[in-house]
This record gives C-alpha cells, sequence and structure tokens, in this order.
C-alpha cells in the first residue's frame, strides 16, 4: 500500500475545519467560523493567521457599520490543498 | 474545538460535518425576504383596489409605487439587524438575480407613464416576478417556488386578456401564489432545521 503524505498545516482539527468551512462558501466571518467550530477567539485568531501565512486563505479586515468584521476567504491554492489533503487521507482508509 | 492532530477516519467526518453545519447555517433566512416584499405588494394590491373602485380616480395607482416606499427601508433594516455572516455563490447569483428584476420592475411602471398607448403593467411585471421566484426555486432546489412560479407565468399571461380592476385581482393572487405562500412554507421548513 502507498501511503501519501498529509499535509501537516491541514492535519490539525481547528484548521481543518475551517478550511472545510470555507470550502462551502463563497466568504465567511470571523464569527460564523467562531459559531460553527465552537472554539475560542484567540485559538482561531492564530490558526487564521497560519493558514493565512501559508496562503490557504485570504483574509480582510473591513467595518460594516461600526463593527469591525473580519472576513476570511479560500484561495485556490487551498482549494488544492484540501483536495490533496482529502486525497491522501483515501489512501490511508482504503477508500 | 482545538489544535490537535487527527487519524484519518475523524478528519474525513470533520470535513463532513463542517461541511453539514455550515449548509444548514446558511440555508435559514431566505423565507423573510419573500413575506415581507409578499405582503407588502399584496396589501398594497387591495389598497389599490378598494381605492378605484369606491372613488373611480385613477390617480390613486400612484399608490403601487410605496411598494417599493415601505419594502427598501425595511429591507434595509433586516440586513443591518442580521447581517450574513458568510456568503455562498449561490446567495450572489440570487442577490443579483432580484437586483436586476426589481430595477426592471422599478421601471416598467415609470417607463409606461410615457407611452401613449396602454401598457400592461400587470402582466408584464407579474412575469418578471414569477421568472424570479422560479429561477430561485430552480437555484436553491426548492420545488414549491418553481411550481409557484411557473403557475404564476400563466398567470400573468392571463392578465393580459382581462380588462381594468379584474387585471388588479389576478395580479393579488399572483403576489398570493409566488410569493406568500412559498415564503410560509419555507419558512416552516427553516424552522424545522
Amino acid at each position: 500500500m502507498n501511503f501519501k503524505e498529509l499535509d501537516p498545516l491541514l492535519h490539525s482539527e481547528l484548521r481543518l475545519a475551517i478550511v472545510s468551512i470555507l470550502i462551502s462558501v463563497e466568504s465567511a466571518d470571523f464569527n460564523f467560523i467562531k459559531e460553527t467550530t465552537g472554539a475560542t477567539n484567540g485559538n482561531i485568531s492564530v490558526q487564521i493567521e497560519k493558514l493565512k501565512t501559508a496562503g490557504y486563505i485570504d483574509v480582510e479586515k473591513r467595518f460594516k457599520g461600526k463593527m469591525p468584521q473580519t472576513i476570511c476567504k479560500i484561495t485556490p491554492k487551498g482549494v488544492t490543498a484540501l483536495e490533496q489533503y482529502v486525497e491522501a487521507l483515501k489512501s490511508y482508509i482504503d477508500l | 474545538m482545538e489544535e490537535r492532530n487527527l487519524n484519518s477516519k475523524e478528519s474525513l467526518e470533520l470535513i463532513a460535518q463542517m461541511i453539514q453545519s455550515t449548509r444548514s447555517k446558511l440555508e435559514k433566512g431566505g423565507s423573510i425576504y419573500f413575506l415581507v416584499w409578499g405582503y407588502i405588494s399584496f396589501i398594497t394590491t387591495i389598497a389599490v383596489y378598494a381605492a378605484l373602485t369606491i372613488s373611480g380616480n385613477p390617480h390613486y395607482n400612484w399608490l403601487w409605487f410605496t411598494i417599493p416606499l415601505i419594502g427598501a427601508p425595511i429591507m434595509a433594516v433586516i440586513q443591518r439587524r442580521a447581517p450574513k455572516k458568510a456568503t455562498t455563490y449561490i446567495d450572489r447569483i440570487i442577490g443579483y438575480l432580484w437586483l436586476v428584476i426589481g430595477i426592471v420592475v422599478m421601471f416598467v411602471p415609470i417607463v409606461s407613464i410615457f407611452l401613449d398607448f396602454r401598457f400592461p403593467i400587470l402582466a408584464v411585471i407579474g412575469i418578471l416576478l414569477s421568472i424570479g421566484v422560479t429561477l430561485t426555486g430552480l437555484i436553491i432546489e426548492f420545488k414549491t417556488f418553481w411550481i409557484a412560479g411557473l403557475i404564476c407565468i400563466a398567470l400573468s399571461f392571463c392578465t393580459l386578456f382581462v380588462k381594468g380592476m379584474d387585471q388588479i385581482i389576478i395580479y393579488g393572487i399572483i403576489i398570493l401564489v409566488s410569493m406568500i405562500i412559498p415564503g410560509h412554507i419555507l419558512k416552516q421548513k427553516e424552522n424545522k432545521r
């Protein structure tokens, strides 16, 4: 059996959850990610920063009225990374 | 949820769970738009019908313009109170669809003021709205909407064959069938999720 290497950046619960949310939408704000994952603000911020640094997501900070908003979008690189990650997973569980 | 490594099965389950959870969260909230516009249009239709029947004064047709004048600020308040936290490509497509339909629907009566022949305003607006409802139903895969939309396209064509006040009655039925009834069914479905 030939096992493919798993992307270490995605092989973490919260980062994988964030990328999975973003693959289903065009964009999502920080609070939506928080509600869906149930993680803390600090933890999400750290993981978003790591995904952004890797070029997997784009992050835009803006204001809606007086409220600050952090909008996240998956990049083509992030989409490819998730596809490759799922392919790699399949080789481990023999799908 | 925290930063921990998962095994292969857990990873696949997490991806599926997040996609499912995101979808079910985003499928809520669409009914409010149909209900607000539907009820404002329906009440205005009854008001115009009553005013024209009682007074016979055609100037009461200006009452139609209360639909955007009341609807637009209500929509702005709804969107400000509950801003969308995530948007999908489907949201964008439906948003643009209704933006274009809304603008054209606004221009139809305005342009008709300058025409020197009787333009079938209610039939044209009915067709435009029904096309919007049908396409929305097809895009979000909600059968009630596209069936209601198709029925109302047919009803809109019927409007061309009747005259005067009967046109307003059919238009009222179009609003009821294409927006209010499907809006309530969608709301019920949203509440069950």
